[in-house]
């Protein structure tokens, strides 16, 4: 009795604590939110919007394939909100951008668009859960309970994809409980939620012809209000979904002078949900082969290799993009980067994995930016 | 018989050949004459149904200007399209492919350029959300946007940015040398507002319907301008080409109709034009009737000309059947006659109509600006439906036109037609009365037909029209019947006046062509008649209600206004510093915006009870027991073409769809309107804000205290209100007017055809009895007849069978204008006329046909009596 009790009361705090607003945390000088270590994360709630914080982003990659394996695609679908003010202490305005990207993975063909909204009418992020829009592009949560989401968007050139996700195991809360330091300054942080796994199927709708596709794909949301300092200039980021059931991470900031910045992380997802962090001097995140984009003139590192100590074992996988050039180059955002789907290598050269890679601040300095 | 059995196409071509086309080789000049009249009539039915499509097709085309064609339009039933409305479309739509664009919307005239002709400064502004405008054009890889993408040069926070003010078409741009450094004075609702000019607007290579008159600006910013918070008139939705179909516009209405909270009125493109085609459905379809009778009367000559071919070559034919060609050959033979010149008329007719749809469509489309919407400058794209329609109905009348002179030459008994000379007329003057008689009882059946309920909501007077065709035949009937009884008058004249002894002696016996010619110019005269009673009529009721209406001494509106239609309004501040004029005694205020009720487009109305009941200058077909009920919110005054078009009257109520709810209003009194066909509903003007959240008006009445005043109250006012049009009483007056005629200006065009083609008929009958009479003429010569006395003779001849025609139009001219006046107009508009007989414009067409038929007609004769004597015809 006692123990229905204890359940009925945590039940009760989590629910008021899901329907609450998110707590107010201190602001910077430009009077927007910063991530703070001290605040406890709450569901559906936290799925949603937070528009006092400065940037905020959903950002799906995946990997599809029709069952015939005729249809062999990557898939990005970014959803951007930003917030502006004009004084520290105004109401904050909301701007929404997207990016949209597919790769092809049998021609190598990759399409990518993006979109700029306000939020005036044509794209929206709702607080409290997570439904949000930009023109027709949209991501909403459809079952609080199991997490399950739908999305849908289209690319002219290409066509649309509806797909419905389901995690396939439980969200990972990075960093502590979701606050991920970035940097040493106070507030270069964010808050930073995880479905690093999820079951995805739906269709794919190209010229009126419609293909059943499934596959797997990993979330990342995460918001703050300065995530890089002044030494930082980009990120190199590797999401790798493994055929044994586990998941890596790797977060790598880098400095202006070339050196990786010591707030850097590998995370390490084992396939029962238990996440274990390394440090950034215990892992290497290595360059194996450049590629210069014709578009910005950027080199950007496509292929690379991640070394780290597992319990004392030394591991290494490396991975190879499936095609080089993965760069969105946007004509209406100010944001030039590499977000490229691969495979991942063993040591021994072989595939054990699907990986999505995002190479941030080669074109130019992100800093002041996030 | 074995020729006209056995190989009978090798045989028909042969005589076609011989009999046909060797005729027409040899009267080239006949030919010309007739197929250029047939062209005639071809061309003008064609230019009104090219008017027509333009007129129709030029309904929201300034919506085209970024996002092209739109399948799906949104608008508000009352007032304006919120943001939440327009995030609930796009929540609506999320499923689908479409593109929403949604517009403010006004109307805008360049102001400080007095050099540019009043309808060239106007402009349609579209408001539009540039940024979302931008993705769409990015999407769609157009070669430029409305943003810029952020300078590398400049701080990494910069960010896109987008230039303010107007965007132009390029033509536009060139056509008043606008660049990047130049500031547009526009006037915009009250005031004169100058805007940078942005650049040529961006818009897709494939899209090529754009409109010229269009200037768009971001929505945030002409909101603003407007003192509204950011809203929408509209949203248009898009599918590009690839991904439109039917399927997808289904289900996106689906899904609006499921989404609608019940004040959005959702159409299709087809439903919206047709919306707007129902506006100007009356305006059209009495337009199309006029234009058909130029066709009607071409045809007539044709019959005309036909059948004087069967007098003249009455020997041909019987020889042709003397030689044993069938009589079913040689009718053949007389059908492809008519159809030739009716395909040589019909085609030379495409290229006449072409010619004259520019001017058409000029005139139309000034008409629809004036009275219906802004359609701005309509583009006339040539129609290949309407040019086949056109070249059809002329081959298909022509070749009707031939039947019964064909019939009647292969009827003829060969003695007979051995016979050369003039082929008289089969019918008595018993017939012509049975006739007559037959179409007055025909004229009763048709008056009791019922109309038709047409799309705009105002009823299609079938049975107006149908009486109007019966009282042409009972009219033209009664006019054959006279004709005879022409000639015996020749008796009376002794023997004096010998040509017109002669003239007068040619209707004893009058031949067809007579009969044709006179119902032709009777015809043309009788509608040009009705019209011109019609408009008189019209004229006389408009003064005197204009007499009623306009009693203040100024009137006061936005000089932005280009139409009747448009909603320019006057802000609060202008109003308040009008009212405290001191020179001023009283001031009224008009309140009005478009609506829809029971989906048709109309007007709400808010007035100033008080004011309408201070000053009684309305003029009332039901006048309220009491007027100041209006102020109780919950009760209207409707006009005349509203209860007409809804089927109300009064103590009938009256719903108006709202967001989430809906309004009814109880009807109280019905007053007389001339100015709005598609009906007003007027509540108190406190509702009317209350309904619209809008507490500007849109024009203003003010009253002097002083007569003597006027003049300075009015210079003070354009002193001081830079962007407003103040109009006098006398002025307004006289503008009104002028908009009434230039509103016919298209009417007069048509009648004018109408009646030169009746002239031309009436001259080619002439000659063509003429050169049949040769004979005769020469007897007349060797007597000692001269060209003159040919020539007076032939002009009498002309001159009594126009006043003949001429007595017979104006009879039926004054039945056509009480038919117009009593039922067509009632029923197509809902207005009540006053009848007016206008003597002047009636004397004035009656010697203009006279001075036409005595022109035509002595030159006919001259030409006659100068022809050899042994020229063949």
């Amino acid at each position: 009795m006692k123990l229905l009790r204890n359940s009925l009361a945590l039940l009760c705090l989590l629910a008021s604590a899901a329907a609450a607003p998110f707590p107010e945390t201190p602001s910077n000088s430009d009077g927007y939110a910063l991530a703070t270590p001290d605040v406890a994360l709450a569901f559906p709630r936290d799925h949603g919007s937070h528009p006092n914080f400065k940037t905020e982003w959903w950002y799906i990659t995946g990997h599809l394939q029709s069952e015939d394996t005729a249809t062999d695609l990557g898939f990005q679908i970014t959803f951007f909100r930003s917030a502006d003010k004009e004084f520290p202490d105004s109401p904050p305005t909301q701007i929404y951008m997207a990016h949209a990207a597919v790769i092809d993975k049998s021609t190598g063909e990759y399409l990518h668009e993006e979109r700029l909204n306000s939020s005036d009418w044509n794209a929206d992020a709702a607080t409290g859960q997570l439904d949000l829009y930009n023109g027709n592009w949209y991501l909403r949560m459809t079952n609080p309970d199991t997490e399950e989401m739908k999305t849908r968007f289209s690319l002219q050139k290409f066509g649309t994809l509806s797909l419905a996700l389901k995690p396939a195991k439980p969200k990972t809360l990075f960093g502590d409980a979701g606050f991920s330091r970035k940097g040493d300054e106070p507030g270069a942080a964010s808050y930073y939620i995880t479905f690093t796994r999820l079951a995805v199927s739906g269709t794919a709708t190209i010229a009126n012809k419609q293909i059943p596709l499934t596959g797997a794909a990993w979330m990342d949301h995460e918001f703050s209000s300065s995530q890089l300092t002044s030494d930082q200039i980009g990120w190199n980021w590797s999401s790798l979904i493994l055929d044994d059931g586990s998941e890596l991470m790797a977060y790598v900031m880098r400095r202006k002078d070339g050196a990786v910045d010591p707030n850097s992380r590998l995370t390490l997802i084992a396939p029962d949900g238990q996440k274990s962090e390394i440090s950034s001097n215990a892992f290497s995140w290595t360059p194996v082969r450049y590629w210069e984009s014709p578009h910005s003139e950027a080199r950007y590192p496509v292929e690379y290799q991640i070394n780290w100590t597992d319990k004392g074992e030394k591991r290494s996988i490396s991975v190879v993009p499936d095609t080089d050039d993965q760069e969105l180059v946007g004509s209406i955002g100010e944001f030039v980067y590499w977000e490229g789907a691969g495979k991942v290598l063993d040591e021994n050269g072989k595939p054990i994995g699907l990986a999505y890679t995002e190479l941030t601040g080669y074109a130019e300095t992100l800093y002041g930016k996030f | 018989m074995s020729l006209t059995r056995t190989n009978s196409w090798p045989l028909f071509a042969s005589l076609l050949w011989r009999f046909s086309i060797r005729y027409w080789r040899r009267h080239w000049l006949k030919l010309g004459l007739l197929v250029s009249i047939v062209g005639l009539g071809t061309g003008a039915f064609l230019a009104i149904g090219l008017a027509n499509r333009a007129a129709t097709t030029s309904f929201d085309r300034f919506a085209q200007t970024v996002s092209g064609q739109s399948q799906i339009v949104v608008t508000p039933s009352l007032g304006d399209l919120s943001l939440a409305d327009l995030k609930a479309i796009r929540v609506a739509l999320l499923d689908t492919e479409a593109t929403l664009v949604p517009q403010v919307v006004t109307t805008t005239r360049l102001a400080a350029r007095p050099d540019i002709p009043p309808e060239d400064s106007i402009f349609t502004l579209v408001g539009m959300d540039l940024l979302a405008a931008s993705n769409f054009l990015m999407r769609h890889d157009a070669p430029a946007s409305f943003i810029q993408p952020p300078d590398p040069d400049q701080q990494a926070n910069q960010g896109i940015t987008q230039t303010p003010g107007l965007y132009s078409q390029p033509e536009i741009a060139r056509a008043f040398d606008w660049d990047q450094s130049r500031q547009v004075a526009l006037y915009l609702e009250d005031q004169i507002v100058e805007l940078p000019f942005a650049g040529e607007l961006p818009r897709l290579e494939s899209d090529l319907q754009a409109a010229a008159n269009v200037l768009v600006i971001d929505w945030q910013e002409l909101s603003d301008l407007l003192s509204k918070p950011l809203h929408a008139d509209r949203v248009d939705i898009v599918w590009t080409e690839n991904l439109r179909s039917d399927a997808a516009t289904s289900e996106a209405l689906a899904f609006l109709e499921s989404a609608n909270p019940g004040h959005w009125i959702v159409e299709s493109q087809s439903e919206r034009q047709a919306t707007g085609a129902t506006m100007t459905l009356a305006l059209r379809m009495n337009l199309r009737a006029l234009s058909a009778l130029s066709l009607l009367v071409a045809i007539c000559l044709v019959f005309q000309s036909m059948d004087s071919a069967v007098a003249r070559r009455q020997s041909e034919v019987a020889t042709l059947h003397s030689i044993g060609v069938s009589k079913k050959t040689t009718r053949l033979l007389w059908f492809a006659d008519s159809a030739f010149i009716g395909f040589l008329g019909g085609g030379l007719g495409l290229l006449f109509g072409h010619a004259m749809a520019r001017v058409s469509t000029q005139l139309v489309g000034q008409t629809i600006n004036t009275l219906y919407y802004n359609a701005g400058e309509t583009s006339l794209d040539y129609s290949l439906s309407e040019a086949g329609l056109a070249w059809l109905l002329t081959l298909a009348f022509c070749t009707l036109a031939g039947w019964w002179p064909a019939r009647q030459a292969a009827r003829s008994p060969l003695v007979e037609t051995i016979r050369k000379g003039n082929h008289r007329s089969t019918y008595s003057r018993k017939g012509y009365l049975v006739l007559a008689l037959a179409f007055a009882l025909l004229s009763v059946v048709a008056y009791l037909i019922p109309p038709l309920r047409a799309a705009n909501g105002h009823a299609i007077p079938v049975g107006g029209y149908a009486l109007a065709i019966t009282l042409i035949g009972f009219v033209t009937c009664l006019a054959c019947l006279c004709l005879e009884s022409v000639g015996k008058l020749a008796h009376l004249l002794g023997n004096r006046f010998s040509s017109l002894r002669l003239a007068f002696s040619q209707f004893r016996m009058p031949v067809t062509r007579h009969r044709l010619a006179l119902a032709a110019v009777a015809l043309s005269v009788g509608m040009t008649a009705s019209m011109i009673f019609l408009i008189g009529s019209f004229e006389s009721t408009v003064r005197s209600w204009i007499a009623n209406t306009l009693q203040a001494d100024l009137f006061i509106r936005p000089k932005a206004v280009s139409s009747s239609h448009d909603m320019p309004t006057l802000s609060l501040e202008t109003i308040e510093r009008l009212s405290s004029n001191p020179l001023l005694n009283d001031i009224g205020l008009i309140h009005t915006t478009p609506t829809r009720i029971q989906n048709l487009p109309t007007q709400l109305i808010g007035f100033d009870t008080d004011y309408l009941h201070r000053i009684d200058h309305t003029t009332w077909i039901n006048r309220p027991d009491n007027l100041l009920a209006l102020k109780n919110g919950n009760t209207a005054i409707v006009n005349e073409a509203f209860a007409s078009r809804f089927q109300k009257s009064v103590g009938d109520t009256v719903e108006l769809p709202l967001p989430r709810q809906i309004a009814s209003f109880r009807i109280i009194g019905i007053f007389a309107d001339y100015g709005n066909e598609n009906g007003s509903l007027g509540i108190d003007k406190t509702r009317f804000i209350a309904l619209t959240e809008d507490p500007r008006p849109r024009a203003v009445a003010l009253h002097a205290k002083d007569p003597e005043d006027i003049d300075a109250l009015a210079r003070q006012i354009e002193t001081d209100f830079p962007g407003l049009l103040v109009m006098t009483n006398r002025w307004l007056r006289e503008e009104t007017l002028r908009i009434f005629n230039r509103v016919f200006s298209i009417t007069y065009a048509l009648e004018a055809i109408g009646l030169i083609i009746s002239i031309a008929g009436l001259g080619s009958m002439l000659a063509s009895l003429l050169i049949e009479r040769r004979v005769e003429t020469s007897a007349l010569k060797r007597i000692g007849y001269g060209a003159r006395g040919v020539a007076l003779s032939t002009l009498w001849e002309g001159l009594a069978l126009a006043t003949l025609a001429i007595c017979a139009g104006l009879i039926l001219g004054l039945l056509l204008g009480l038919v117009l006046v009593f039922i067509v107009n009632r029923q197509s508009f809902g207005w009540t006329l006053a009848v007016e007989v206008p003597w002047t414009s009636l004397a004035t067409l009656s010697l203009l046909t006279i001075a036409g038929a005595a022109f035509v007609s002595y030159f006919v004769g001259r030409w006659s009596a100068n022809l050899p004597v042994q020229t063949e015809e």
